[in-house]
């Protein structure tokens, strides 16, 4: 077995086809859905009096698209990231509290009389789950600036604690509002991606992209935590600031796509290690590489979600599960199970 | 290479969890010199390594690297003066054997890092010193223990560094590398480099250091010349009765060889 080391045209190379893939995944899934659309007749002219094909892919399915892109490639990305800084596998956005925050908060704005309203692009479902998921964010950051020298497996710990308190707090929630409101609940958990206009874009972009350029730039250090933080402090990484920049980054990605989306499981899990194991470890490659990759999974779930069950959909989080599963279990076996 | 001045300046620390303390303890390797630090289990060599690193921030006392403070110094400018050896190093990104001592050039790249030709020639010389240049293109999960031990000494080296702290970096190796890794470490301090390497290999350290320093129990209980310091007195005090103090045949250095077992049984 061998393997050369990265080249910047190697790079380019394979972040091009990753790119690609995600262009073209952006690109064509507004053309299909409950009715299809043609490209030449969407091109033909904006306007949405005279082209409906227009209309449907710019207002309603473009933004959908990028909405599914974003959020596929910062949970992807996210997830690529928190894998090193908590050397553990089966790290994902989620793993430190930040979906069970974001959802009890969303519980609490739906359970509470009066306070579903909405102004613009701006829920207050939204607003309480992005408090619930910045308030972990702040409590982890606030922990690891107290102490340094806290180990990455209590983080993690207290990270399941927080899901486990959450868990159990939305059960009471549930267990005191109506049957209406219990429906409502339930399907936003599912996870959803349903936007009208890129307007609805504004609010997510805003907390995701920071998020997504922290964890970008942290790629070459993260590099280093490869034999552990020791040998890393001892190469020149700063490795308290890296933590805190993946922790802060995955956190503002993670409650954005939370606040808009639900939480989306299983795209922060699978598709870094898919990466890692068609391009090789190398963080400065599998980081982009999985933004681009979770980008155009999650925008083929999402494909599957709103048109096998036309005209009706079904909750992306169910196909990400679905259709991820068996594929990462190709994966993981391909070689015998054996590779770590 | 530039020579660095590393300085401990009664330097101390405590463990908070286990009531384990460092004895203020001051010590300044010199360049141009190999020093060992020696001691039984738990006496402090580790720690003492990693305060001289910047890893452990002292208690009181402080550690100078060419008169400023390590503690306040950027990291990137202190890895191109101090290289580090951790004892324990899991690996959870498999890298190849180059990428990984390439590893070691972070703090001399900027921007995504690609390896410039002065990179490629220093990684190059660290895989040679280390013996390596035949696995290089080989994952580092793929190698021995000893061998990816080496792998992360050449990524120390990588660094060019000019004080370099190595903390049992023969521990897995066999006798073959071992006396090829102090023939390295000896070819290194020639140049000007400063080594401090912790050891429990007693017999290298007397053989193949310029100066020992003896922890125990959390002190700096001695610091001179292999052969000043290990007389079959100090041994015994420090290491207890178990072991008998001779000469070697053609070197002259003291070798430390087992007395017999615990109860006298042959």
């Amino acid at each position: 077995m061998s393997r050369a080391m990265l080249s910047p045209r190697a790079y380019l190379a394979h972040l091009s086809i990753y790119a690609a893939a995600a262009a073209a995944a952006v690109l064509l899934a507004p053309l299909f859905g409950s009715e299809t659309v043609s490209l030449p007749r969407v091109l033909s002219g904006f306007s949405a009096l005279d082209n409906m094909d227009a209309e449907i892919f710019f207002r309603f399915r473009l933004p959908r698209v990028i909405l599914a892109f974003v959020a596929g490639g910062a949970l992807s990305l996210s997830g690529a990231s928190l894998q090193v800084v908590l050397k553990n596998p089966l790290a994902e956005p989620f793993v430190l509290g930040i979906a069970g925050a974001g959802a009890l908060g969303a519980a609490c704005a739906m359970s509470i009389p009066g306070l579903l309203w909405r102004m613009g692009p701006f829920t207050t479902v939204g607003f309480f789950s992005l408090a619930g998921s910045l308030a972990v964010t702040g409590l982890i950051l606030r922990l690891l600036s107290r102490r340094a020298a806290l180990s990455m497996s209590t983080v993690l710990l207290a990270g399941v604690t927080i899901n486990f308190l959450c868990g159990a707090a939305i059960l009471l929630v549930r267990y005191l509002v109506s049957p209406q409101v219990l429906v409502a609940m339930d399907r936003w958990m599912m996870g959803g991606l349903d936007v009208v206009g890129f307007g609805d874009l504004l609010p997510v972009l805003l907390l995701l992209l920071p998020g997504v350029a922290l964890l970008l730039l942290q790629s070459r250090s993260l590099n280093q935590l490869a034999f552990g933080e020791a040998l890393a402090f001892g190469h020149g990484v700063d490795v308290v600031s890296v933590r805190r920049m993946v922790f802060l980054g995955t956190g503002l990605a993670a409650a954005a796509v939370v606040s808009v989306a639900g939480p989306i499981g299983f795209v922060g899990l699978i598709v870094p290690h898919v990466v890692r194991r068609l391009s090789g470890v190398d963080q400065r490659l599998v980081l982009p590489a999985s933004f681009f990759a979770g980008g155009a999974f999650l925008i083929f779930c999402d494909l599957i979600a709103r048109t096998v069950v036309a005209p009706t959909e079904m909750p992306v989080g169910i196909v990400t599960a679905v259709a991820g599963g068996p594929v990462f279990l190709r994966i993981l076996f391909k070689n015998g199970g054996t590779h770590d | 290479m530039n020579s660095a001045r590393l300085a401990i300046e009664a330097v101390s620390f405590a463990y908070p969890h286990t009531g384990w303390r460092l004895q203020p303890v001051t010590l300044s390797p010199e360049p141009g010199r190999v020093l060992g630090i020696i001691g039984p289990n738990g006496s402090g060599k580790t720690t003492l390594l990693k305060l001289a690193a910047g890893i452990e921030k002292p208690a009181s006392g402080r550690v100078l690297l060419d008169g400023a403070d390590l503690h306040r110094l950027d990291s990137r400018r202190r890895a191109r003066i101090l290289g580090y050896l951790p004892q324990k190093c899991v690996t959870y990104l498999d890298f190849s054997v180059e990428e990984t001592v390439a590893l070691g050039r972070f703090a001399h790249g900027r921007g995504a890092g690609f390896l410039t030709r002065e990179d490629r020639r220093v990684v190059d010389d660290a895989l040679s010193e280390t013996d390596l240049l035949a696995f290089r293109k080989r994952p580092v999960s793929t190698l021995s223990g000893g061998e990816r031990k080496r792998a992360l000494l050449a990524s120390v080296l990588a660094q060019e560094p000019s004080v370099l702290l190595l903390d049992e970096p023969g521990a897995a190796l066999d006798l073959h590398h071992q006396v090829r890794l102090f023939g390295l470490l000896q070819r290194l301090a020639e140049r000007g480099m400063t080594v401090a390497v912790v050891t429990h290999d007693l017999n290298f350290a007397a053989a193949f250091t310029h100066k020992v320093a003896v922890m125990a129990a959390g002190r700096l209980e001695a610091l001179g010349a292999p052969g000043d310091v290990l007389s079959p007195e100090f041994v015994g005090r420090v290491y207890g009765p178990l072991l008998s103090v001779t000469r070697h045949p053609t070197l002259g250095t003291p070798v430390i060889l087992p007395a017999g077992l615990p109860g006298g049984a042959p």
